[in-house]
């Protein structure tokens, strides 16, 4: 299959041509989602070095393992960032790498950011980004609190129990309060094609 | 369809797990037992579909990096590297496929000439990509020929998982392993270089969460014929403590 052929697949499709072991569309996957994967690992590791040693780890884990994507479950990006955030958190609980962040004020990250590659696209993803972490802000602090913790920092509920010194169902009834504020008040804001366009 | 319109369900109990699970925050087990009231449970299916965009949209809440171009490069080159060990797993031609390869003359000498049996399935598949990448290499070294080896490292019965390639030049090996378990942290992996019967303690070494390692073989006789690794304590032992989980016939 010719590279101007890969390209017009769609996510779902082009899965199916890696599984077949084609570099040509394993490269075609990275294009589309290594940028995204990189940044949810740089959030959650909080160090470049060790973010871009998550990503490499997941690519290569997808690349071999016979991707098992399975198109039920969510978008191919979702499932790509669901690996690269479980490489991203075995290295944060292997250690040598900064706590994770619990607020946004990411100056180390906008000093790393490689301005003149951004593309169109990436501006779009970035302000959509930006609303969406205003949105997250909104919560009330225990709610975002414990959904970062949760799924920035990969700690299971009674862990965060543990951190916050509250009982579990606090926890889990904050985590269930913060989500569905952000997929009632943020995800139902946004548009069902914009919605795709962020998580496809 | 609102959080409202959907407690009403008769699993409200469940609404909190539901957005645990989403979040990835639930315990394997709790996770598991969930997945089981999901699967004949309608109005907690929905639920988790409604809520579950909330989740995946958090990874955009993060600031957009651009990758260094340089992971890109290193991460393609493993993969443009690795993909012609795969090359049976495309589709193969009419001629291709009535004509036995290597793999299939492997497979035929290991397990016989037929259906591959599930549980050695993945085994055999392993064992493709292992011995897809042995072979040889010449190089020149300051005006001399060298030669290059490379061995495949086997896992030791169907149970074992990962593998390698020991390649030996110049009476040095180095072995590299893929798709190890992990170990704790008082544990090693060591391997061991086998002439005969006799059998001597080489290099210790870990593996990366992905199972990926390597340990050099500094002096490797020329009688040797067996490249092994073992479980061992950490510091390593004098003498194997486990059964070998790889083997590699040199």
């Amino acid at each position: 299959m010719s590279r101007s052929e890969i390209s017009r697949l769609s996510d779902e499709d082009l899965m199916a041509v890696v599984d077949r072991k084609d570099p040509d569309a394993f490269e075609a996957l990275y294009d589309r989602h290594g940028g995204a994967a990189f940044s949810l690992a740089y959030r959650i590791v909080g160090d470049r070095t060790t973010a871009e040693d998550a990503t490499q780890e997941a690519f290569l884990s997808i690349w071999r393992s016979n991707a098992r994507f399975d198109r039920a479950r969510g978008s191919v990006r979702s499932w790509v960032l669901s690996v690269v955030r479980n490489r991203a958190i075995d290295a944060l609980r292997r250690g040598g790498v900064n706590a994770p962040k619990l607020d946004h004020d990411d100056d180390a990250a906008l000093a790393a950011r490689e301005a003149p590659e951004r593309t169109d696209v990436a501006a779009i993803r970035n302000e959509t980004a930006s609303e969406l972490r205003g949105a997250i802000e909104s919560l009330p602090t225990e709610q975002s609190q414990v959904i970062e913790l949760a799924y920035f920092g990969g700690f299971s509920h009674s862990e965060i129990a543990e951190i916050i010194n509250q009982p579990l169902g606090t926890v889990k009834g904050r985590m269930r309060l913060g989500l569905e504020k952000i997929r009632a008040e943020i995800a139902e804001a946004i548009s069902p094609d914009a919605i795709e366009g962020l998580t496809a | 369809m609102s959080a409202e319109e959907m407690d009403h369900g008769g699993c409200s109990e469940r609404h909190d797990d539901l957005a645990t699970y989403a979040l990835g925050a639930l315990p394997p087990g709790e996770a598991a037992a969930l997945e089981q009231h999901l699967a004949g449970c309608e109005t907690c299916t929905e639920r988790l579909q409604w809520l579950r965009p909330a989740a995946d949209l958090l990874p955009a809440s993060v600031e957009q990096l651009n990758p260094r171009p340089e992971l890109k490069r290193d991460l393609m080159a493993v993969v443009r590297e690795e993909a012609p060990a795969y090359a049976p797993a495309r589709q193969p031609s009419r001629a291709e496929a009535a004509k036995p390869g290597p793999f299939a003359r492997f497979r035929m000498k290991l397990l016989g000439d037929g259906p591959l049996r599930p549980a050695l399935a993945g085994f055999a598949a392993f064992c493709l990509v292992v011995v897809g990448i042995a072979g040889f290499e010449l190089g020149k070294d300051g005006g001399e020929t060298t030669t290059t080896s490379s061995f495949a490292a086997l896992p030791t019965s169907s149970k074992m998982t990962g593998g390698g390639t020991v390649q030996v030049s110049g009476g040095q090996g180095t072995l590299t392993v893929a798709g190890m378990d992990p170990i704790p942290h008082d544990e090693v992996y060591q391997a061991w270089v086998a002439e005969g019967d006799k059998i001597e303690p080489s290099s210790i070494f870990v593996v990366n969460s992905a199972g990926q390692g390597s340990a050099s073989i500094p002096d490797l006789p020329p009688g040797a014929d067996r490249v092994m690794v073992t479980r061992e304590p950490a510091g390593g032992s004098q003498q194997p403590s486990t059964a070998p989980v790889l083997s590699a016939e040199l």
